[in-house]
């Protein structure tokens, strides 16, 4: 063809306003042979951006580790599935899905946080499962920063409005701030699912589905949402933000509800009758791109007729009605015997025409065997595309730099960590008090306290009563499963390699504290631009780090999620973030517990070993230590410490337990008793048989600052009859445990004489977020 | 000063169009449903206070939303505004406090049209009113 | 299986609780059924209707509202008439309050008090007690309840303060209406977390055969989902952990009270 053309599709392109490059054009207009049409652009647009085609990240991601026996879906769909377990026969699968909403929230924070519920429920419906819960990982912006105090609450609303209409349970997350999501806000969100492994349904037009149906269940389409694939793969500027905001859809999680109650009664009609069909959510390219996708997995075609979709505007431009991302939508391709009874349940089982105005089931095309995607609009074809070509996508080898970690001298560490906590003791509760203050550990209570964490009554542990929460999904089955996440910036922005093996530590030492063995892993890495090799480079040695950890803790990755571009226009990159979610089995919920302080007297344990790392930490920030040293990872060590953990749970010899994160060992010993409805409080007397190993030769180091130390570990209460046999245990497993103290009748927090009530550091603690987003209450 | 905004949906009002069934079906029947936030700014307001408002989402959300002045702080004839009794004044907004702005208040606006477009009459709005736009055991209705 | 009574768990669009009230239902051993808005002549043959929680109709207009207006109420209102028992929890709550079943003092559909707005003006979820605060004279729908029974419950609404004008708050108080309060663990009376007047967590009728009640008995029905004690007691026995118990008495005297109507 001649270059003319090329060059009248580029110019057609850039009058579009679609985000593909003018080469990415040229190969479309090479391919096709001819200038294409404004609805094709738009589809090569959606199928092609960075967040439909992973072009940057694909070639990096296919390093993390994705099989095992506890998988039963692997990556490739809208969602990945785990072995929750056998019951009465049968086995049953968790569903995990992982998304990102970054850039519509930092736009339209309410609508963009609703949405990302709404985008991520409907990948775990699509799979044939009920959806029973939902965890937001959360970074917003410093809150003395007025915008970013506005985005923190609409952000937080937004989700709130979202999730607890459609009923489903927010069972955890996790929410730090840092200046480097002053203009880019990251919201995260994982949701899950319950499936038999029998009753899984795919997105792809099964064997044999040439001539069936293609139907279109939802919202009646409109303008809302054009552009949101190529849109959430550019960088933010605030004058495009203004422009921006068509781009968001709009949801309706009051239609979704419903949706989701008729979509149950479709699985089930669908099992009575034995039926294999194909079905999948509308997300980034809409219509086209979903059910393009559809029919490419299944190897077929597909016809659509585009007047035949429900529309909420007169008069819909093709491009938008292919296009166009409308919320609450989804796609099925069944036989034609079946179609009356898909249309009934929908439309007047479930009347969803009398639920939102123009909503319903409507059949709007037929699987081919062409292999390609043909739409007509009026008797006009507007798109006429190989399939493969469409939603191959593209790929980009990115050129990228890993800046080098300095190490820094043992000698220099020591001294930062003196100068700040001098041998021979320091005022630890004093510490205590300002660690507790810390807008990274203060209670969140008066943010989760806004979600319903117990909808649906299959809650355990709700969120706040521990480090993961616990859902029983399967009513009269004791199997159980926990959700935690982990993903902390201030590593991120030191050493993204670690940052990422440390999230992975960090979502499985959550479940662990529970009692759960980590079954699945699932990871949204929200970067900088990728353009720029630095960026790039955060990338991509946190996708090695996370691969490491994963391999070394043998837990497989089942879905992921990348978000990239996550930069404003002055430059201000988020801080490298991978953040993980964890799936972990508990075969019989007895065997939980939640995190607060049981009974007076039980022993308190630390395992693992704190090293002299002290970069990153809470207690750096407070403290006004300079070092950025990060831990340096024993896999074993920890994958054995959580064998004892989890062994100590099933034996009844741990009564409560929290993984040693932010703030350290004291500010989890703390937390513990805050949770304790009995005022249950600590004495801790056995402090010298807590230190840091300083050196292979077994040299110590001891000071008060290890008690704020953050290190793979997890403190445990452990019944006082049990305490020699759980440290045997401990010992068998090669795993350092140490006593540390024990519980107390009292409500107070003492440390060798140093006392504090455990209301008064409970005050501090609820205070900060309190402040921000209005009241909250504590256990009654 | 007191300067009043009121906020309407640009896409279907599915709020108005439930509340258009539910009055057809106690036997009040008009042809359109007409709802709208409105807004009450009271304080020493400063000229920037429309393009502050129209940024904040919960109030204004350009994808869904049109944001139009008002006069007077009071209804329009045909159209009833329902409060809350005894409305503790807000001074925040999605935990923002505006310039100036020392109270706000919340109203929702009702109206209901016949087949040509005109206000029924003001016995038939009360009664919406009376049977079911507004619960007297919280709620007070404003009319002009 | 004897035909007992039969108990309809009523669902309207946007209802999210339908799953677990009618697991506590069946649990306390009634015929529990879910009956969808389409199906209003269905609900003839139900002897008892629970109406569960979550966000009927959106909470359009009001919470509430949309739903008592509903034709699916049409027979639950004939049925409350009747003087068959009743029950609203959350949602169901502020439907039975707009249909003016509870407190029942003045003519239908015209509602003399509310589940209105939390006083904070938000949802919030967080773990509660309610109190039974009537002579059990007041509540026959709760057969066999004691003297100031407690019951543990999530409070997860938006709308869930009572408001009412001062002689009909007057009234609810004087003549009984105020079913439950909200207490802590031990039974002493708390401030309602969301500024219910009152205190109050739930309102009966004049009969005593209809119920309204915000808090969820049935999120904190079973022993594995108790915060208390009472969990770690059963740690390490399966079928203590999974066992029904403390909201889940709320359900057992209501079963009582129907089964005794029902024989009788």
């Amino acid at each position: 063809m001649m270059t003319a053309a090329h060059d009248d599709a580029v110019a057609l392109g850039r009058t579009l306003g679609v985000a593909l490059s003018d080469d990415e054009i040229r190969r479309i207009a090479e391919h096709l042979g001819r200038v294409p049409s404004a609805t094709e652009l738009f589809a090569f647009d959606a199928q092609w951006s960075e967040h439909c085609s992973y072009k940057s990240s694909r070639e990096h991601l296919k390093k993390l580790p994705t099989e095992g026996p506890t998988v039963l879906l692997g990556v490739g769909e809208d969602a990945g599935i785990v072995r929750l377990g056998e019951w009465q026969g049968e086995t049953y699968g968790i569903v995990v899905a992982h998304e990102s909403h970054n850039h519509p929230s930092q736009v339209v924070p309410f609508e963009g946080a609703a949405t990302g519920i709404g985008g991520i429920v409907r990948d775990v419906l699509c799979m044939g499962a009920e959806v029973i819960g939902v965890a937001d990982p959360l970074r917003f912006g410093r809150l003395e920063n007025e915008h970013c105090r506005y985005v923190a609450q609409q952000v937080v609303d937004g989700i709130a409005a979202y999730g607890n209409a459609i009923g489903v349970p927010n069972v955890g997350g996790d929410v730090f701030f840092d200046s480097s999501f002053d203009d880019n806000v990251l919201v995260n969100v994982v949701a899950l699912g319950l499936v038999k492994e029998k009753d899984i349904i795919h997105s792809r037009a099964p064997e044999g589905s040439v001539g069936w149906d293609i139907v279109l269940v939802g919202k009646a389409t409109d303008r809302s949402g054009f552009g949101g694939a190529s849109f959430s793969s550019l960088t933010l500027d605030e004058d495009d933000a203004e422009a921006n905001k068509g781009a968001v859809q709009v949801p309706d999680p009051f239609l979704k509800n419903v949706i989701m109650r008729a979509s149950y009664a479709v699985f089930a009609a669908l099992r009575e009758q034995g039926l294999t069909v194909g079905f999948k959510d509308l997300g980034a390219g809409g219509l086209a791109g979903c059910s393009a996708e559809l029919c490419a997995a299944g190897g077929v075609g597909a016809e659509v007729e585009l007047e035949r979709v429900s529309t909420a505007q007169r008069d819909l431009p093709p491009e938008v009605i292919a296009i166009g991302e409308t919320q609450e939508r989804l796609c099925w391709i069944v036989p034609p015997s079946f179609t009356p009874t898909l249309l009934a349940l929908y439309n007047e089982m479930y009347s969803l025409p009398r639920v939102a105005r123009g909503a319903c089931a409507a059949v709007i095309g037929k699987v081919t065997d062409t292999r390609r995607y043909v739409a007509r609009y009026r008797n006009e074809t507007v798109m006429d595309v190989d399939l493969e070509f469409l939603t191959g996508g593209v790929r980009y080898s990115r050129p990228y730099t890993i800046a080098p970690v300095e190490i820094e001298p043992r000698d220099a560490r020591v001294r930062d960590v003196e100068a700040a906590f001098p041998p021979g003791g320091s005022d630890l509760i004093g510490r205590l008090r300002a660690v507790l203050a810390h807008r990274d550990v203060c209670s969140r209570a008066s943010i989760y306290q806004r979600y319903d964490g117990v909808v649906r009554g299959c809650t355990a542990i709700p969120p706040g009563y521990a480090d993961a929460g616990v859902l029983v999904p399967i009513p009269g089955a004791p199997l159980a499963f926990a959700v935690g996440i982990g993903g902390n910036p201030r590593y991120g922005a030191i050493d993204p390699r670690r940052a990422a093996e440390l999230a992975v530590v960090e979502a499985v030492a959550q479940v662990t504290a529970v009692g759960a063995l980590p079954v699945g892993l699932t990871d949204c890495l929200n970067f900088g631009d990728p353009t720029i090799p630095e960026q790039m480079g955060a990338f991509v040695a946190a996708v090695e780090g996370l691969s490491e950890a994963a391999r070394a803790l043998d837990v497989p990755f089942v879905s992921g999620n990348v978000s990239l571009y996550n930069r404003s226009s002055s430059g201000n990159h988020v801080a490298p973030s991978p953040i993980v979610g964890c799936v972990g089995t508990i075969a019989d919920v007895t065997h939980t517990a939640s995190a607060a302080l049981k009974r007076a007297g039980s022993a308190l344990f630390v395992l693992g070993v704190p090293q002299l790392a002290y970069g990153g930490t809470v207690i750096a920030e407070v403290a006004g230590l300079s070092t950025r040293a990060l831990p340096q990872m024993d896999y074993e060590g920890f994958a054995e410490a959580c064998a004892v953990v989890r062994a100590g749970f099933e034996r009844g010899f741990v009564l409560a337990s929290r993984d040693v994160s932010d703030g350290g060992v004291l500010t989890a010993i703390a937390e513990m008793a805050f949770g304790s409805l009995a005022g249950i409080g600590a004495e801790l007397n056995h402090t010298d048989a807590f230190f840091v190993e300083i050196d292979a030769r077994g040299r110590n180091w001891t000071n008060n600052a290890v008690w704020f130390a953050e290190f793979p570990g997890f403190v445990c209460e452990v019944d006082a009859e049990r305490a020699a046999a759980f440290a045997e245990l401990a010992a068998k497993h090669g795993v350092r445990a140490r006593e540390v103290g024990e519980t107390i009748g009292r409500a107070e927090l003492d440390y060798n004489g140093q006392r504090a009530p455990i209301a008064e550091l409970r005050s501090i603690w609820d205070a900060p977020l309190r402040d921000f987003y209005g009241a909250s209450s504590g256990p009654s | 000063m007191i300067r009043t905004f009121v906020v309407s949906l640009t896409i279907p009002d599915n709020e108005a169009y439930t509340a258009l069934e539910t009055l057809g079906r106690l036997g009040i029947d008009s042809s359109r449903v007409v709802r709208a936030d409105v807004w009450i700014f009271e304080g020493e307001l400063d000229a920037g206070l429309a393009a502050t408002i129209g940024s904040i989402e919960s109030i204004h959300n350009p994808n869904k939303h049109r944001l139009a002045e008002r006069q007077a702080d009071r209804p329009e004839p045909g159209e009833v505004w329902i409060a809350t009794r005894d409305e503790a004044p807000a001074t925040l907004v999605a935990g923002r406090a505006l310039p100036g702005v020392r109270a706000i208040l919340r109203r929702t606006a009702w109206r209901l049209l016949d087949d040509q477009g005109r206000d029924v009459a003001p016995a038939v709005l009360d009664r919406a009113v009376e049977t079911f736009l507004c619960n007297p055991a919280f709620q007070v209705a404003i009319t002009q | 299986m004897a035909a007992g009574p039969r108990v309809a768990v009523v669902v309207f669009p946007g209802t999210n609780s339908e799953d677990e009230t009618l697991r506590a239902v069946r649990a306390v051993g009634l015929q529990g059924e879910l009956v969808h808005w389409s199906q209003p002549e269905a609900l003839a043959r139900f002897d008892a209707f629970v109406l569960p929680g979550g966000f009927a109709y959106e909470d359009r207009i009001r919470a509430g509202a949309v739903a008592a207006h509903d034709a699916v109420m049409d027979p639950v209102i004939e049925a409350a008439q009747a003087g068959k028992f009743v029950l609203g929890i959350c949602n169901g709550a502020q439907i039975l309050a707009e249909a003016g079943l509870v407190p029942g003092t003045g003519p239908l559909r015209l509602p003399t008090a509310a589940f209105a707005p939390n006083a904070s003006g938000r949802f919030q979820s967080v773990h509660v007690h309610v109190k039974l605060s009537v002579t059990l004279d007041r509540v026959p729908i709760l057969g066999g309840i004691e003297d100031g029974a407690v019951i543990p419950a999530w409070a997860s609404h938006g709308d869930g303060r009572l408001a009412a004008p001062a002689d009909e708050l007057a009234r609810i108080e004087r003549d009984g209406h105020l079913a439950f309060i909200y207490c802590d663990r031990h039974g002493n009376p708390v401030s309602a977390p969301n500024g219910a007047a009152l205190d109050c967590a739930g309102l009966v009728n004049r009969d005593g055969n209809v119920l309204a009640i915000m808090p969820h008995p049935e999120r904190d029905g079973w022993t594995f989902q108790h915060l208390d004690d009472s969990r770690d007691v059963a740690r390490g026995d399966t079928a203590a952990t999974l066992a029904p118990s403390g909201g889940i008495r709320f359900f057992e005297h209501f079963a009582q009270a129907v089964r005794e109507r029902f024989s009788a």
